[in-house]
């Protein structure tokens, strides 16, 4: 173990992280608190979220140390198996909750925890592992098949639970793997454009409309048109790549049109809450009027009011970030931004420098984990992203998050650390 | 190096270049927007934030009443109020808490127990209910002391209320709190809501069901309740939308059931245990129903206790069960005009062939079966052997019928499958045929026996009351199918009718008419003829037809059935009674139907029976 020391450990990302959890509690503990002067009228002065995270963060760390110090070889060989356990759990949630209406948790003891969460970690191990090996080269189309059915098994327990804010994890860790594996870029920008188009086509719906979209719309066509030139050389994929992106465009506003005046209702309601205030966009509205509120200095710590109104009660888990933008401002909201991107940025860096190439997948596939989680949220809580409930980690309430990303980020100092030998 | 070589490290760092520019896209995009609402849009949102703390608060909306076919209220929503306690706000209040408990009447250790249940459960602190339905007096200790009492709230809630009790319970069906998992499957319902749990509050729970009203109101800084929001000066697009939204109320049922007679069946019906169906033969609409045990569906308005919901669903002559479409009985002799249609139809017999004559029973193989009159009929034709019930005639019916052609004549008179009505949980009886008998008893492991008390409506066949009543009901109105329904028109909030029942029976293409007239006179006889089973039905002015049945069953005394239709030349009601255990059809259930059939058809009041019929 004396070699495993310390002093190759990466301060930056600990002192981050030590950061973030900090910062969660602290936030936290406002969310419970109440002011003297008004606990007559507003239920809360609610300390039990803030007790228990503390209780998650001490384990989390535990586990973070757990992580650090597991050698190198127990994960690569022990991903399988941990895919599969976890997959069956999966299954036993989804079952248990055929029998007592939808849940996502498995009980255990006194503690609940999501399969769904754990499974974030299971995928990015057996992804690395697969397609660590040479010969499993991600322009295949065998290896994108098996890939994604990898991905595609879990996904598909998570919709049905239903929770498909969760499930549009596992095809984020998926493209930043395979992308980082050396997936072709003109394939990437196949899979991925389609996409784009039909959330801008979307955006750009009349009853959606906020002005910008059709410019968005236009600016990625043109994009587009100028990839298909600069890829000249391979024409029949140009002209699929103009092709497909143009039908899709042309496509979603008839189809919408189709659609059932209360299915359209959803539709909008998912996408742009605002629309729907008094229904599935009041969340939104509250947590907007909680961040601008805050300003740039913030009201200071245990300051907020926003936080004691009507978005209850989902403001310790889905919301927390707007709770800590009103009490700390700009300045809070942009440092916790800078936090995470230090643990990204560097876990990029750490990725093209470790030498064996299953940490290299692995530690993509984390950092994937923490930008598509950061951004969804915070874009959730400022009004550009869908309602989806992604926790935001370190900072929502939730042991099972808090656990997997400690988890993540014990890996990703243990494999920093060693990476001279992995 | 293992696998990562020099020229796919340039790769990898010219990916992790593209990577770091889409993560600085979204991060420039996030900090961006954080910008323009935290610092250009603060003064906007700081007022709306402190000036305007704007709140939403729910309104409810009334449930949709059911009501009978005249207009007349048989479910109705009633206020009642809930006391409920808030967790977050006993702490340093304990002592206040127990004076409370005790003005209140509320065992305090009780209450110490389930709320810590509660705070295990639910650790954001959200409201218990205490008292369901609270009384006066405990409205008035907390309306009076509420400062005192911070941590009790007082809400008016909407509970249903059946006026007319016990009437016709097992239709209209009862209402519960909603559950955890009903909660998170759907998005309209709140906690604390109550939905339909049997009966008609059941099956047209998401007509009945209203859509909750929003009212947006303004509270002070100090945390009160300041009244409702009209909007700022400086309204922009997105506060357009924070408009107070009235409730909905849920849409009025209106019922096929009579009421008048419905009050009639519920009084006639004597027994303890037993169903009794009523239908306008020409349609299917169920004017009355009547399944005893009954129950008051008010218990259940406070909510009801564990103890008086055990007691309930224990109770061994089970209360809550719809035995007008859950129960499933032999039908015995009532089935006996299936079997006289199956013989005439597929041609082993005509009708006015004479059979062996009866002597009190029939030898078949090494079984003697018996008649029900040991005396014997003597030679029967089919009339007479409906007429007089004769059991040797079918025995010797069901010797040349195969199990098949029973099944085919009972299915043209639906039976054997649901008949549809709109009730939760309807058996589907069991018409046996050949495959059934192959499976029960094994391929060739079976015998004419079993035809034989087939024959009889013994043995393996089941229907429901409400099979016996459309059986009856097809037979009256010349073999048209029918659809039993029991809710006629529904209206929504504004009055107007959106559904209303208006399907045109169609004859079944495959029912022999002039058989089904012979069937028809015959039933007339039973009630009319000299040696009629069912004389007891009979009531001066009107022509019944009808066919008594006595069933034997394996738990006790015989079931006590009868089923009738009248007038017989335009029947407009047809009717199925089954008693459980109550001995002879024709001594105990065709009396019930006479008393049922002397309020319908009275004949001082000509005008008024007509007019009923006309609906």
């Amino acid at each position: 173990m004396s070699d495993r020391s310390l002093h190759n450990l990466d301060w930056l990302v600990l002192m981050s992280t030590v950061l973030l959890i900090g910062i969660g509690l602290l936030n936290l503990y406002s969310v419970g608190h109440v002011p003297a002067e008004l606990s007559e009228t507003f239920e809360g002065g609610n300390m039990r979220f803030f007790q228990r995270q503390v209780i998650w963060s001490v384990i989390g760390l535990g586990v973070m140390a757990l992580a650090y110090f597991i050698p190198f070889r127990y994960y690569e060989g022990g991903a399988v198996i941990f895919y599969f356990t976890v997959l069956i759990m999966l299954v036993v949630v989804l079952l248990m909750g055929a029998a007592k209406g939808s849940s996502r948790w498995i009980v255990f003891g006194g503690f609940r925890f999501q399969p769904s969460e754990v499974m974030k970690v299971a995928l990015v191990f057996l992804l690395a592992r697969f397609l660590a090996e040479k010969r499993h080269d991600p322009n295949r189309l065998r290896i994108i098949v098996a890939a994604t059915a990898m991905t595609l098994a879990p996904f598909l327990l998570i919709v049905k639970q239903p929770d498909l804010g969760t499930a549009l994890v596992y095809p984020a860790l998926l493209l930043t793997i395979l992308y980082w594996r050396g997936l072709d870029e003109g394939l990437m920008i196949m899979i991925l454009s389609p996409v784009v188009s039909a959330f801008l086509t979307i955006y750009s719906q009349s009853k959606l409309q906020s002005g910008s979209y059709p410019v968005l719309l236009l600016a990625f066509f043109v994009g587009i048109l100028i990839i298909a030139y600069r890829r000249r050389e391979k024409i029949f994929q140009s002209i699929l790549l103009v092709g497909v992106n143009l039908s899709i465009m042309l496509v979603i506003p008839t189809l919408i049109e189709r659609l059932k005046p209360y299915q359209k209702q959803r539709i909008i309601a998912f996408l742009r809450p605002e629309s729907d205030i008094l229904g599935s966009g009041w969340q939104v509205y509250q947590s907007k009027v909680a961040v601008g509120s805050g300003g740039f200095l913030g009201k200071g710590f245990l300051r907020g009011s926003q936080k004691l109104l009507a978005f209850l009660p989902e403001r310790h888990s889905d919301f927390v970030y707007s709770v800590l933008s009103e009490e700390a401002g700009y300045i809070g909201a942009i440092g916790v931004l800078i936090l995470f991107s230090v643990i990204i940025v560097r876990g990029l860096y750490l990725a093209t420098k470790v030498k064996s190439r299953f940490a290299s997948l692995a530690l993509i596939g984390i950092c994937s984990y923490f930008t598509f989680h950061v951004a969804v949220n915070i874009g959730m809580t400022i009004g550009l992203a869908p309602v989806t409930g992604l926790p935001i980690p370190f900072l929502s309430y939730g042991g099972s998050s808090m656990l997997v990303s400690c988890f993540f980020i014990g890996v990703f100092l243990n494999f920093g650390s060693n990476f001279y030998e992995y | 190096m293992a696998g990562i070589d020099v020229s796919s490290e340039r790769l990898l760092e010219r990916r992790r270049t593209i990577l770091l520019v889409i993560l600085a896209g979204a991060l420039i995009v996030l900090a961006l927007r954080l910008f323009y609402l935290q610092v250009f849009q603060k003064d906007h949102y700081s007022r709306l934030a402190l000036s305007n703390r704007i709140q939403k608060e729910d309104i409810l909306a009334p449930r949709g009443l059911i009501r009978s076919s005249d207009g007349s209220k048989l479910v109705v929503n009633v206020p009642v109020y809930q006391i409920s306690i808030l967790p977050n706000r006993i702490r340093g209040r304990e002592d206040r808490l127990s004076l409370a408990c005790r003005w209140l009447g509320i065992d305090e250790d009780d209450l110490a127990t389930s709320l810590a249940e509660w705070i295990g459960k639910y650790p954001d602190g959200r409201e218990m209910a205490v008292i369901k339905a609270a009384g006066k007096e405990q409205i008035s200790i907390l309306t009076e002391n509420r400062a005192l009492f911070p941590f009790f709230s007082l809400e008016m809630k909407h509970r249903r209320h059946y006026p007319e009790e016990m009437l016709a319970a097992h239709l209209l069906g009862y209402t519960g709190e909603v559950s955890d998992t009903e909660l998170k499957e759907s998005d309209d319902l709140h906690r604390g809501d109550i939905i339909g749990r049997t009966g008609i509050e059941y099956i047209y729970e998401e007509l009945l069901r209203g859509q909750y009203g929003v009212r947006i109101v303004e509270i002070s800084a100090e945390g009160t309740r300041i009244g409702e929001y009209i909007g700022l000066v400086d309204n922009e697009q997105l506060e357009g939308n924070l408009k107070s939204r009235p409730p909905v109320p849920g849409h009025d049922l209106y019922l096929t059931i009579d009421l008048d007679l419905q009050r009639v069946v519920e009084a006639a019906v004597e027994c303890n245990k037993g169903a009794v169906v009523i239908m306008d033969p020409r349609n299917g609409a169920v004017l009355a129903a009547v399944s005893r045990p009954a129950y008051d569906p008010n218990i259940f308005i406070g909510g009801i206790s564990t103890e008086d919901w055990r007691l309930l669903d224990e109770d061994p002559d089970k209360p809550l069960f719809n035995r007008t479409v859950q129960a499933t009985y032999p039908p015995a002799s009532t089935f006996k005009m299936i079997v006289a249609y199956a013989g005439v139809s597929t041609r082993v017999i005509s009708a006015s062939e004479r059979l062996k004559p009866c002597f009190g029973g029939y030898q078949f193989g090494n079984r003697y079966f018996r008649c029900w009159k040991s005396e014997g009929h003597g030679s029967s034709d089919l009339a007479a052997a409906i007429i007089n019930s004769c059991d040797v005639y079918f025995y010797q019916l069901g010797e040349r019928l195969k199990a098949d052609e029973f099944a085919y004549a009972g299915r043209l008179f639906g039976f054997g499958r649901k008949t549809g009505i709109d009730l939760p949980s309807e058996a589907r009886g069991i018409l046996p045929d050949k495959a059934y008998y192959n499976r029960k008893f094994g391929k060739g492991k079976w015998t004419k026996g079993h035809l034989l008390n087939y024959s009889i409506g013994q043995g393996d066949a089941l229907a429901t009351p409400i099979q016996l009543c459309q059986m009856v009901a097809m037979i009256a109105n010349g073999g048209k199918r029918i659809k039993p329904h029991i809710v006629d028109r529904i209206k929504d909030p504004d009055g107007t009718v959106i559904f209303r029942f208006d399907e045109t029976p169609q004859k079944v293409p495959q029912i022999d008419l002039s058989l089904l007239r012979i069937i028809q006179r015959s039933m007339r006889a039973v009630i009319a003829g000299e040696t009629g089973t069912g004389r007891a039905a009979a009531i001066p002015g009107t022509a019944i037809c009808g066919k008594t049945g006595t069933a034997q069953n394996p738990h006790g005394a015989d079931h006590a059935m009868f089923v009738a239709y009248a007038p017989a030349g335009d029947p407009r009601i047809a009717l199925a009674i089954v008693l459980e255990h109550a001995g002879h059809g024709g001594a105990m259930a065709a009396p019930m139907a006479r008393k049922i059939f002397s309020v319908y058809f009275k004949p001082d009041d000509e005008t008024e029976t007509a007019g009923e019929g006309e609906r």
